[in-house]
């Protein structure tokens, strides 16, 4: 096909095209426009050599690579983070948001997660500058002093408690509270669209949905005052979500909550190397699936990650020791890629529920990469291919 | 090592136009020229960069038609579709200008309801008089697909701009 001539049928679309390409353009973009465009382009040049796909997931941002373990913190923080960033209409500008945000000194919030098919969760978050981190949820507690280097996960129904080593983390030298807000930050500067007004908590608030990657988060505050009132953002790859309230910028907050001694009495569980959950690729995609759907009797599951069904038939497994480590280094490294994957990605998706293990020709999971013009396609029988994003209809907000 | 200021001399201008031509304010075109170099740092990590006019004009197309469609979503909520694409008047004639001026607006409200492909595709086509190679390098499709998305872009416009479809979010 010739590209280089087009009709110029004398019809409406031609005659508006003719229009808006006649409309007024002023000058631009100004001289100053231009070197400020030069010095970000050549900020991000240097801010890391060339990569490769596996590099890049391996290097995301330092903090989401943490998702694999705390997702159920993250991400209420990030929707915390986003009404600071977002602001309201009324009373908060982002000027004293943004103050706000960077003099908080601790911060408190509760949160409920809810994944069809399983139990609900409810939890308690804590944060106090320097770079402390509290998290209670579900059977475990969790302290994270980033200053240390250490991660404390008490276990009070069993009496145990694992020790972590975070200090081989790629940048956990450059890890604060601080770095922890401004990257969340960065990452919610995503679309905003006003969602109304509706009761929440018997108070009138006002909603806002930010979009990012195709992930939406809800944020309702107060109508009248601005304050947060309850934020909602969604789970990767299930239908579920977490809900945050109860948010409060610099509470009084003890010492005691942070403190890395483990109780009297408990005793100490061999961890794994955390470290080793941050260079996931691909191939533990794969296995954690391979592994997950051959407990499931060769169907894959609901969602991409054990659930209580799972779990249990593991557990009747009876497995070897060591076969049964494995199959949870397997599964743990699969949810950490696939927990940070719908960072990088404009449209990604799970359809395996009740499709066979070999099937060659059913997808079961899709995601597009940020600007890529293809679709990585895995199918039933674990191989990949890469499809046109023509040939794809997105399923996110924002996809394709 | 690529040169940086070089490109973005070279195409800067060229970047912010697409940008201001699809959305008519020019905060939004400096915010979308911006975007579009640092999305070009990104694939230029991944691939070697042929053609810098038709990456930055791809990019640039995507990134303002995303806000055109983010415009419609909050306007259509305040009744008032005109925001989304207000043009200036300008050519012979006042009442020609508004005439024109209007239709342009139409244009670009119907493009933001356009699905993605055929919205960029013909943005690339009939603004930044990319060539049919050009566009299906950038979109990574074949040539004959660049004809199909362009029937369809242009079909599904003239139905809008004739007012036989309703107007809706998409």
């Amino acid at each position: 096909m010739n590209g280089n001539t087009h009709q110029q049928e004398p019809d409406i679309v031609s005659h508006a095209v003719r229009a808006l390409r006649d409309a007024p353009m002023p000058d631009g973009p100004t001289p100053e426009q231009l070197a400020r465009t030069t010095a970000a382009v050549r900020s991000a040049a240097l801010a890391s050599p060339p990569l490769t796909l596996k590099e890049r997931i391996r290097t995301m941002p330092r903090l989401t690579k943490y998702a694999a373990a705390i997702l159920l913190v993250l991400l209420p923080l990030a929707v915390v983070i986003a009404v600071l960033v977002v602001g309201t209409e009324s009373s908060v500008t982002f000027a004293a948001v943004k103050k706000q945000l960077l003099e908080a000194r601790s911060l408190s919030f509760s949160m409920t997660t809810q994944i069809e098919g399983m139990p609900e969760q409810t939890g308690k978050a804590y944060y106090k500058m320097p770079g402390r981190m509290r998290v209670e949820m579900g059977p475990t507690v969790n302290i994270v002093n980033y200053p240390a280097r250490r991660w404390l996960m008490l276990l009070p129904e069993g009496k145990k408690f694992m020790r972590m080593d975070i200090s081989d983390m790629p940048g956990i030298d450059e890890i604060g509270l601080e770095d922890f807000m401004a990257e969340l930050r960065k990452a919610l500067e995503g679309a905003v669209e006003e969602l109304g007004e509706r009761q929440v908590d018997g108070v009138r608030a006002k909603g806002y949905r930010v979009c990012e990657s195709g992930m939406w988060q809800d944020i309702w505050v107060d109508a009248e005052t601005g304050q947060p009132l309850r934020f909602e953002t969604e789970l990767p790859w299930s239908n579920g979500h977490v809900t945050v309230l109860e948010v409060i910028l610099n509470p009084p907050l003890d010492d005691a909550l942070f403190n890395m001694t483990p109780p009297t009495g408990y005793e100490e569980h061999p961890a794994p190397p955390v470290s080793r959950l941050m260079d996931a690729t691909e191939d533990d995609l794969v296995g954690g699936l391979r592994a997950i759907t051959t407990l499931n009797d060769g169907v894959f599951p609901k969602y991409p990650m054990m659930d209580p069904q799972l779990t249990d038939k593991l557990r009747q497994a009876n497995l070897p020791e060591e076969q049964l480590h494995e199959t949870v280094q397997k599964v743990v490294r699969m949810g950490a890629y696939a927990s940070v994957l719908p960072t990088r990605c404009t449209d990604w998706n799970y359809a395996g529920h009740g499709v066979t293990l070999g099937d060659a020709r059913t997808p079961i999971m899709w995601w597009r990469l940020k600007d890529s013009p293809t679709y990585r396609m895995l199918y039933g029988d674990l191989h990949f291919e890469d499809v046109d994003a023509a040939e794809v209809e997105p399923t996110r907000p924002t996809g394709g | 090592m690529i040169d940086w200021q070089r490109i973005v001399t070279e195409h800067g201008p060229a970047v912010w136009q697409t940008a201001y031509r699809l959305l008519r304010n020019e905060a939004d075109a400096n915010d979308c020229m911006q975007e579009a170099f640092l999305a070009a740092v990104e694939v230029s990590r991944r691939e070697p960069v042929r053609n810098w006019r038709a990456l930055l004009g791809r990019i640039a197309t995507a990134r303002a038609i995303d806000r055109l469609r983010q415009r419609l979503r909050e306007t259509a909520r305040r009744d008032d579709p005109a925001d989304v694409a207000a043009v200036p008047a300008g050519g012979p004639g006042p009442e020609t200008c508004a005439g024109n001026a209007e239709l342009a607006a139409r244009l670009l409200l119907s493009v933001s309801q356009l699905p993605s492909r055929q919205a960029e595709a013909f943005c690339l086509r009939f603004l930044s008089d990319m060539t049919y190679d050009e566009i299906a390098d950038e979109l990574g499709i074949e040539t004959n697909h660049v004809g199909v998305l362009l029937h369809r872009a242009r079909s599904k416009l003239r139905a809008l701009l004739d007012g036989v479809v309703e107007v809706k979010e998409t």
